[in-house]
């Protein structure tokens, strides 16, 4: 079955690798100033300490949100993808089929192309329409 | 080595006059320059976002330059045939004396329409009737995001030359959506080249489907009808000409058709697609009293005028859905619920007439992909 990808760009490995490393740097600062803070705290610097702890979590809130942003430009790619399909009934037996949009398919054509499998009858086109994936649906 | 690392970051964060000067200067730059800063960051936002309108208009333009040329002109003179279209506009009529508005409003509707089907056949002439129709609303989507683009340049180069708020706050707080409306009308553009139902096909698509194989004629300008029997009442069923991108004159089929009659008319139903509220389910179908058509006011006034002369009862049957929904691919959910916009009918058929009476139904909306007689061609 076709599908259209509707011309959203797919982001490139670069872009990924980008936040990926960004991701990482930032988490490593962020244990570094976790680790400060604690030190701070064990030496009885109230002051520096929770100044580094507050730093330490602010950088692991970013690290999410980056993580965040990386799977949703990951997503709206994977959301963009939807299928024409077209429904026929056959004329004899009333049997239903599913296949993908054809250029020519129109609702109440009769498909000379299309017999059905169990009688052989020219089959009717009773619906064209766009078959939107669960995930994108949910989040629409 | 981190231990020592941490001690020294640890020394550096002492709090001297140092900082505290850093500190006040800083304070003091974004006190007067806060808002320019502002102002740049909601300018470069609009930038992006026109960079994606302009990728949206250019690739609508060269789709619609690829399919226009397959129809007997060459690539070169469509572009150029289409450039002398851009822009095209119309002037809404005069409503500080609103006497005649709504007749001098179809007068210029019909106008738009004859010059716009004049152009098609100038630059498609080998394209057959069903395709141009296609090929015209293929290129008004183009039209309006080159409208849209137009707009929002007007205000990001305003914003950017006076750096006045103002201007580029309003235009920044719309963008989400005015990239949402755009994206709408970059995927209807594919929908109208293939031929495939949108939204806005439901009604006529309710229609076909209770016309159940009978042979239609055409009742007014691009709108077919064909007799049939609905729960024993004579249904007279109305849809636009398909399967090209028409909405036809249903007011005035009605309008034809109720006067023909002398007004022995029972019950007119209106089927048509309807903006759902934010949270509504969509594909939700919902009744109510009056005439369900979305048109600019010429073809509903026709309809009210002559319901209200006859005092024909006006039944309206919706099928809830995104406006951006109306315009492109029609969804899974919308094609589905047909079944209950029969049922639907049925009922209000049912409840509303006795047997033998006249019933006119009304499948209102653009019939791209919808044919005018169940398996009347192949």
């Amino acid at each position: 079955m076709s599908s259209e990808s509707n011309g959203k760009k797919r982001a490139t490995t670069g872009f990924y690798l980008f936040w990926v490393a960004s991701m990482v740097g930032i988490v490593l600062i962020s244990i570094l100033f976790f680790y400060m803070g604690i030190s701070s705290l064990q030496e009885g610097n109230t002051t520096d300490a929770i100044l580094n702890i507050v730093m330490g979590v602010a950088g692991m809130g970013i690290a999410v949100k980056v993580a965040y942003d990386m799977a949703k430009a990951r997503l709206a790619y994977q959301e963009e993808q939807q299928e024409i399909l077209t429904e026929l009934h056959c004329t004899s037996c009333g049997r239903k089929m599913l296949r993908a949009f054809r250029e020519g398919d129109f609702v109440g054509r009769l498909s000379d192309q299309d017999k059905c499998p169990k009688c052989g009858a020219p089959m009717l086109v009773v619906s064209i329409f766009a078959k939107i994936p669960k995930k994108a649906k949910e989040k629409a | 080595m981190i231990q020592a690392l941490g001690m020294k970051l640890m020394q550096t964060n002492q709090s001297d006059w140092f900082s505290w000067i850093f500190f006040l200067i800083f304070i003091t730059i974004m006190q007067f320059y806060a808002s320019k800063l502002q102002a740049q960051l909601w300018i470069n936002e609009i930038r992006k976002a026109l960079a994606k309108l302009e990728e949206y208009t250019n690739d609508a333009t060269k789709k619609f330059v690829e399919e226009a040329s397959k129809y007997g002109r060459s690539r070169e003179e469509v572009e150029s045939l289409f450039k002398r279209i851009k822009g095209f506009f119309v002037i809404q009529p005069v409503t500080l004396d609103p006497f005649g508005a709504v007749k001098r409003l179809e007068h210029l509707l019909e106008s738009s329409r004859d010059h716009l089907n004049k152009f098609m056949l100038e630059i498609a002439p080998k394209a057959d009737e069903w395709k141009r129709s296609n090929l015209r609303d293929q290129m008004a989507g183009v039209l309006a995001l080159d409208m849209i683009y137009r707009i929002v340049r007007h205000y990001f180069i305003l914003g950017r030359r006076t750096q006045n708020l103002i201007y580029i706050a309003q235009i920044q707080m719309l963008l989400p959506e005015i990239l949402r409306i755009a994206k709408a009308y970059w995927k209807a553009g594919e929908a109208f080249r293939r031929g495939i139902p949108i939204g806005d096909s439901i009604g006529p698509m309710v229609a076909l489907r209770l016309m159940n194989g009978a042979e239609p004629r055409e009742v007014a300008e691009k709108i077919v009808g064909a007799e049939v029997d609905i729960e024993g009442r004579r249904a007279f069923v109305i849809k636009a000409k398909g399967p090209g991108s028409e909405v036809g004159r249903p007011g005035v089929a009605i309008e034809r058709i109720v006067e023909g009659r002398e007004g022995d008319v029972s019950l007119i139903i209106m089927i048509d697609a309807a903006a759902k509220l934010e949270g509504e389910p969509t594909a939700e179908v919902v009744e109510g009293i009056g005439a369900a058509i979305g048109d600019p006011g010429p073809e509903k006034l026709r309809i009210e005028e002559v319901a209200t002369k006859y005092r024909i009862p006006l039944h309206a049957i919706a099928i809830k859905e995104d406006p951006l929904d109306a315009i492109t691919t029609m969804r899974e959910e919308i094609a589905r619920s047909v079944d209950e916009v029969i049922e639907r009918v049925k009922m209000a058929v049912r409840s509303k007439t006795l047997p033998g009476d006249f019933v006119l139904i009304a499948g209102i909306g653009n019939t791209v992909g919808v044919g005018n007689r169940m398996g009347g061609a192949s």
